[in-house]
């Protein structure tokens, strides 16, 4: 029974690969790839990685392909979309070669794939010790706030640094316009078309769903599946949606947008200071108050994920910063 | 806690919270928090450099879980090496930015374009943390997030450059990214069989597998990925736009210290995660031939180029050719005693550290000279040279260090490389040094000469404007990397010393 | 637990995925159609990672964290690349206009 899923569903993942890599429109191309989205994340429940399939569904195929989707709405038909760079002689002999090397990479690494001797990580029993004394009981989390969050605090990094870059894209290399304190993106666009009554009360209808859950994922990450950065991408799309049912959120934009994206690269740090000044290593948390540092590493974390997803999203609907 | 031990976190972590920081605060601010942090980037490297040089191997365990469940940061001699190297590289230029900061790339205002990018700052503390967390990192998987934060500010730094270096950032944007996947494939073959992240542990682990097939696969997916990232011919095609587009204060960071961060996590895989795999010698002859093929045809396109910036950036293409070449030398076995690889290894971080303090000159000398004349075409820089005898003297001093004439750490590096090669009776690589050699020093020539001609400047134009004082402090940037390039040839033993601490031999 | 050829035809989805990715990558010409083949690449990674996770009992943390950690930052490069690509086609629906060339 198993067998027969699996092997659907990765014939299923195969060929809306081939959809979005092949199409020639760019439509069919983004609509396919947030149907892939849609697909790895049920194989990744079936590899019983909950935690990943919930980051897949939010951030991954939620967030992220919804904006490819946008993208090629916005601008559907550039010159030469979809077609290979090739000369006009022989135009078939560089798809044919890619085909021809992609298929014979393909084989070699399956075997040696197949006939490695797979061995378990030696990180198991060590995790499942150390748990208690990171304050939180779900393994994922302790791995990701206490064991390894040298790696999740240079990500987090990544992601306020390149919601600092979209900003340099903008208007003014978004720093704030002179005394009025607005941040320079999206104020003076072209007006946005007219949404029906019935979506603005949607949006609204929804926003605070959409917040409960991601407050829940928030919470839900210390003892169950979720975390911070399942709930930011939850939190953005809220913010997303508020901003297309046209309301007003240039305030919070202005003046808080900046704050929350930096807040939790800056209290990381701090608090991976405190082990350095008990005279611990670096990013230590004490088994007394790990689990507060944790929380408060966590929750604003948190906030500095959804400010940088919704800058992202700021920015490339905002065609600001050409002209 | 030792304060060697705290400021191996300080140095990836303190620019990180910077850069956070500078993103709230207005333009002059930043500049002047920008200076301040590299002072204290460079203060926390000395403490590292002193203890390596005493000998001493410093680790940090994060958090205080070890490895494999934790990640550990090891403070090396290739670590210290290039921790130096790119605290000098950093503050000069970030020094260099805060003075002119029309070097900085060209953002839109209310109304029109206006060189200087307040983007700068944050990007660049941030490309620099990422930087030190590579060479520092002791743990394949973290190699990757800290070579991603580093492709990641790399890219951005590229478009602020304005609208003409936006192609070239996307374009670099997509290599960076396929060549972080490939490696991060490798990682997950590796640690498919070996349980563990840790470098030293996957060593041992990988010492006691019997078929190597799956190590060597590992290893060449990683080679490749890397080699994408570090842009060896024939993957070089992304670097020359994006590193001539590239702000004038960016361009030497990125041929400077970003590529090399890739080298060095190419460096920890071939040396210290993977013992000698049988098979490995045909990916480091394929290497080599490639690196050679690097030196010939990066320096004949560096010679047919007309504008100053891409010649600079063709020439950093055939540079990166020789450190490839010292690859199947790396892999030769005992010889009296001492492996004969550490001399060619000596000679490769010396080659790639030289190159970092010269090219750095280089193209900030090209930048200076485009933004202050409006373009870089050699054609219309003839004669810039007469109103700027300080910036033309450094320059020269740099051209003695990529043309590795003595004294300078090109010349221990291809000296080392020699010496290398005639103990494994590889004489084909001193063929290849002498080639290279004569043909840089004809594309320096070719890129310097114009500059000294005796040429009647048109008085409106803007070379013949006069010089402010605060174009005099942006030579005297120049200058430092002139002097530093010849100075540190006189280091060439201390290097050897250091690399000596937490070999992998 | 997971049974052993399960996790090697995921495997070999994943390989799929990788490879043709990178060749769709480096052939095509269309801005976006180059990104999405990227991020195809690297679903068929995290995919390899996730599928070596499921041989432990009860799916290996530290590998999820890792695959959640590079999902954040296909993410953020993404973001990135589309921001360019939005910029690269204005400036072409401009006519190429502007004082810096």
């Amino acid at each position: 029974m198993s067998t027969v899923l699996d092997l659907g569903l990765g014939v299923a993942v195969l060929i809306v690969t081939g959809l979005s890599l092949l199409a020639r429109s760019r439509l069919v191309m983004s609509m396919s790839f947030l149907v892939l989205g849609v697909l790895v994340a049920i194989v990744w429940l079936r590899l019983s990685s909950l935690d990943v399939a919930l980051a897949e569904a939010a951030i991954g195929t939620g967030l992220l392909s919804a904006l490819l989707v946008w993208l090629a709405v916005r601008s559907p038909l550039p010159p030469g979309a979809g077609r290979m760079e090739t000369s006009h002689r022989l135009r078939w002999l560089r798809p044919a070669v890619g085909l021809v090397a992609g298929t014979v990479l393909t084989v070699v690494t399956a075997a040696v794939w197949v006939r490695a001797d797979h061995r378990l990580p030696a990180w198991g029993e060590p995790a499942q010790a150390q748990l208690p004394d990171t304050g939180v009981e779900h393994p994922i989390t302790g791995v990701l706030l206490a064991f390894r969050a040298y790696d999740t605090l240079l990500e987090s990094g990544i992601l306020m640094l390149t919601a600092a870059a979209v900003l340099a894209l903008s208007r003014r290399g978004g720093l704030s316009a002179g005394s009025t304190h607005q941040l320079s993106i999206h104020q003076a666009s072209a007006a946005l078309p007219p949404v029906p009554a019935t979506l603005s009360w949607a949006a609204r209808m929804l926003t605070p769903a959409l917040v409960l859950l991601g407050l829940w994922l928030l919470f839900a990450g210390s003892t169950d599946s979720g975390g911070a950065f399942q709930s930011g991408a939850v939190l953005a799309a809220a913010l997303i949606l508020l901003h297309c049912a046209q309301v007003d959120l240039r305030v919070f934009q202005a003046r808080w947008l900046r704050p929350l994206l930096v807040g939790g690269v800056v209290v990381f740090v701090l608090a991976g200071l405190v082990g350095p000044l008990l005279g611990l290593p670096w990013l230590s948390w004490e088994p007394e108050w790990a689990f507060a540092a944790v929380l408060v590493v966590e929750v604003l974390l948190t906030a500095g994920i959804t400010a940088g997803l919704y800058a992202l999203f700021l920015a490339l609907e905002n065609p600001e910063g050409v002209r | 806690m030792t304060f060697t031990q705290f400021s191996l976190g300080a140095l990836a972590l303190l620019p990180l919270l910077a850069a956070a920081l500078t993103m709230l605060l207005p333009h002059p601010v930043r500049r002047a928090l920008g200076v301040l942090v590299a002072l204290l980037v460079a203060g926390f490297t000395a403490p590292v450099l002193g203890s390596v040089t005493s000998g001493e191997l410093t680790e940090l365990v994060l958090g205080g879980f070890d490895a494999p469940l934790g990640i550990h940061l090891r403070g090396d001699g290739l670590a210290a090496v290039f921790l130096g190297v790119t605290s000098l590289v950093g503050v000069v230029v970030t020094g260099y930015a805060a003075v002119l900061p029309k070097s900085t790339g060209a953002h839109l205002s209310a109304t029109s374009w206006v060189t200087s990018h307040p983007g700068f700052w944050p990007l660049w503390l941030g490309c620099w943390s990422g930087l030190n967390a590579v060479y520092l990192s002791g743990d394949l998987f973290n190699l990757y997030v800290s070579l991603e934060l580093v492709g990641l500010t790399a890219v951005a730094l590229v478009a602020v450059g304005g609208q003409s270096a936006w192609e070239p950032a996307l374009r670099y944007l997509f290599i960076a990214v396929l060549g972080s996947l490939m490696f991060l494939a490798g990682v997950g073959l590796l640690a498919a069989v070996t349980g563990t992240l840790d470098l030293h542990q996957t060593r041992s682990q990988l010492d006691e597998l019997e078929d190597p097939t799956l190590p060597l696969l590992a290893l060449t997916l990683i080679t490749v990925g890397l080699a994408m990232k570090v842009a060896l011919l024939p993957m070089h095609r992304w670097l020359v736009p994006a590193h001539s587009a590239a702000p004038s204060a960016v361009s030497p960071i990125l041929s400077g210290v970003v590529i090399k961060a890739a080298l060095v996590v190419l460096l920890r895989c071939w040396l210290w995660a993977l013992p000698a795999v049988p098979g490995m010698q045909w990916l480091a002859w394929l290497l080599g031939g490639l690196g050679v093929a690097a030196v010939l045809v990066g320096s004949v396109l560096a010679l047919r180029q007309d504008r100053l910036k891409p010649l600079v950036a063709y020439s950093t293409v055939a540079q990166i050719g020789y450190w490839f070449v010292a690859f199947p030398l790396l892999l030769h076995g005992e010889h009296d005693g001492a492996p004969l690889g550490s001399g060619a290894y000596n000679g490769l971080v010396a080659l790639a550290a030289g190159h970092a303090i010269a090219k750095a000159g280089l193209f900030t000398a090209a930048g200076f000279l485009k933004d202050r004349c409006g373009t870089d075409k050699m054609s219309a820089l003839r004669g810039a040279g007469a109103h700027h005898p300080v910036l033309i003297l450094a320059m020269g001093m740099c051209a003695v260090g990529l043309l590795g004439l003595p004294i300078s750490l090109g010349f221990t590096g291809k000296w080392q490389l020699a010496t290398a090669a005639v103990g494994a009776e590889q004489w084909w690589v001193l063929l290849v040094v002498a080639a290279g050699t004569l043909l840089s020093a004809a594309y320096l020539l070719r890129g310097i000469a114009p500059l000294l001609l005796q040429a009647e400047v048109p008085e409106n134009a803007p070379a013949a404007g006069p010089v402010r004082g605060r174009e005099r402090l942006g030579e005297i940037a120049v200058l430092i990397f002139g002097v530093a390039t010849i100075g540190t040839g006189l280091l060439g033993a201390w290097l050897g010393d250091l690399l000596e601490v937490g070999a992998w031999w | 637990m997971v049974s052993v050829d399960t996790i090697s035809w995921y495997l070999l989805v994943s390989t799929v995925m990788i490879i043709f990715g990178t060749v769709r990558l480096l052939l095509v010409r269309d801005l976006l159609a180059r990104l999405i083949a990227l991020d195809v690449t690297g679903i068929g990674v995290l995919l390899a990672l996730v599928a070596l996770a499921a041989r432990s009992e009860s799916s290996d943390p530290v590998l999820q964290a890792l695959v959640i950690t590079g999902l954040v930052i296909a993410v953020a490069f993404t973001g990135l690349g589309a921001v360019l690509i939005r910029r690269i086609e204005g400036l072409r629906e401009d006519g190429g206009g502007g004082d810096r060339s």
